[in-house]
């Protein structure tokens, strides 16, 4: 009798910003039975280590900047003490380290999907507009902005309001030269320059989830519209939708790229129903878990590819279905710390303390 | 008299129950319409001429109301939200 599936994901924080680990492990659990799942966290405080049910093992990792070396070497110790068959990364910046290091990994027998090194490339936010045009599709106009002149530059041409991004997160939309030049300061101390300043558009934002098989096919895709947009921009609510347009914009991206693995497409559907890219996230998104309430569970598919069994004949998801996030604390105890800052692995190594015996009150019924 | 003659794409694709709720599966959008907005949005779906619904609804109205201009009303609704387009005038 073979053993259960063992899969490694990584991007296990649902915070203000919520990764996509989460969304994805609630998926191999539902397709998957008896899956176990080893959890690759960057942070002691990363939720997913502390939510009841969600990992099965837990490991902290360095950060990708650490370098290829320093982050293959952490994942062979973990992969010695908790072997495990597929890793899926959800998190951007994994992506180019582990396209050094996959080779390695797979001598390991450790599977993954990972886009090429041009797609990848092609669906960076400074080559949104060759991207768009290549593929037939709008884009808003997008200026690289490398310093504060080009940020007045690009007001002038653009007009307000204006969407000025960070390289790889984080957009602000700005009414003026003062809110431009504030966002501008924080967004590059946060992630470095050249930033981009886009041309604003009104219009609704519908997201697309997709995989793709790496010659030009695209399977799953679901779209939905944001209900509710946090803050940061993120969907801390979201509908499924059934917009051909939209899918068929998604589509044509999706399979241009020859894109391999998980990915979301952002667009914009303006009240004259024309429809620009926004951006193409290179990994499954935090609400995963919508698609595959609605009837699509792209990580199952995502775990075959990697084991080389064709991707499941994906049947049409249910429009209407949605999700509204519901923040809830998960409880950790001092010794989780301890054991994953001393060891780098969540095992309690010792004893909870003790509560202090609390005063007893006693009840005084007449 | 001129009457709008509407694009009804959009409209059929709706799911539309018998509570008067309504769903656009395009958008993720949904209404609440009242037992005669139903009658009107489920005719249109149905294909029926306006000038059939307009008697229809004076029917369901006890046939003392004057409907034409609320039905030209609620059209224009649906225009304003989208859900239909006016295609021509006749």
């Amino acid at each position: 009798m073979s053993r259960p599936l063992r899969v490694a994901v990584s991007g296990i924080h649902v915070g203000e910003n919520p990764q996509p680990g989460a969304g994805v492990i609630r998926s191999l659990r539902e397709a998957f039975d008896d899956v176990f799942v080893v959890g690759l966290a960057y942070d002691a405080f990363d939720s997913g280590l502390y939510a009841v049910g969600l990992v099965d093992e837990a490991f902290l990792v360095p950060y990708p900047s650490a370098g290829p070396a320093a982050y293959l070497e952490r994942l062979l110790d973990i992969h010695e003490s908790c072997p495990f068959d597929v890793l899926i990364p959800c998190l951007d910046v994994e992506l180019p380290i582990l396209a050094r290091i996959s080779p390695s990994l797979a001598e390991l027998g450790i599977r993954l999907v990972l886009p090429s090194s041009s797609a990848l490339a092609l669906r960076s936010k400074e080559q949104l507009p060759e991207l768009a045009e290549r593929f037939g599709v709008k884009t808003p106009e997008t200026i690289s902005i490398g310093g504060t002149a080009a940020l007045a530059n690009a007001g002038l041409k653009l007009g307000y309001p204006m969407v000025v991004k960070g390289p790889f997160y984080e957009a602000e939309i700005v009414n003026g030269p003062q809110e431009a030049a504030a966002a501008f300061d924080k967004l590059a101390a946060r992630w470095g320059l050249p930033l981009l300043a886009q041309r604003f558009v009104v219009g609704d934002e519908y997201d697309v989830i997709a995989l793709g098989d790496g010659l030009g096919g695209v399977h799953g895709a679901v779209a939905m519209r944001k209900t509710i947009v946090s803050r940061l921009g993120k969907a801390w609510g979201a509908m499924t939708v059934s917009d051909p347009a939209v899918l068929e914009t998604a589509r044509r991206v999706v399979s241009g790229l020859k894109w391999r693995g998980g990915c979301e497409v952002e667009l914009l559907k303006t009240r004259d129903d024309e429809i620009y890219l926004i951006e193409v996230n290179p990994r499954l998104p935090a609400w995963v878990y919508l698609a595959t309430a609605a009837g699509v569970n792209l990580p199952a598919g995502l775990v075959r590819m990697a084991l080389s069994q064709p991707i499941p004949a994906y049947s049409q998801y249910r429009a209407g279905v949605f999700h509204v996030r519901h923040a809830t604390e998960v409880i950790g105890n001092i010794s989780d710390i301890e054991a994953l800052t001393a060891l780098g692995r969540r095992h309690s190594v010792l004893p909870r303390p003790e509560a202090p015996e609390a005063p007893r009150i006693a009840s005084q019924l007449a | 008299m001129q009457q709008a003659s509407y694009d009804l794409s959009r409209l059929r694709s709706l799911a539309i129950s018998d509570t008067g709720f309504v769903f656009d599966p395009r958008t993720g959008q949904s209404f609440t319409v009242n037992s005669s907005g139903l009658l009107v949005m489920k005719s249109l779906k149905d294909g029926l001429p306006i000038r059939t619904i307009q008697q229809m609804l004076r029917d369901a109205l006890d046939g003392g109301h004057s409907v034409e201009d609320d039905v030209e009303s609620f059209l224009q609704v649906l225009l304003d939200l989208g859900l239909t387009s006016a295609e021509s005038v006749r």
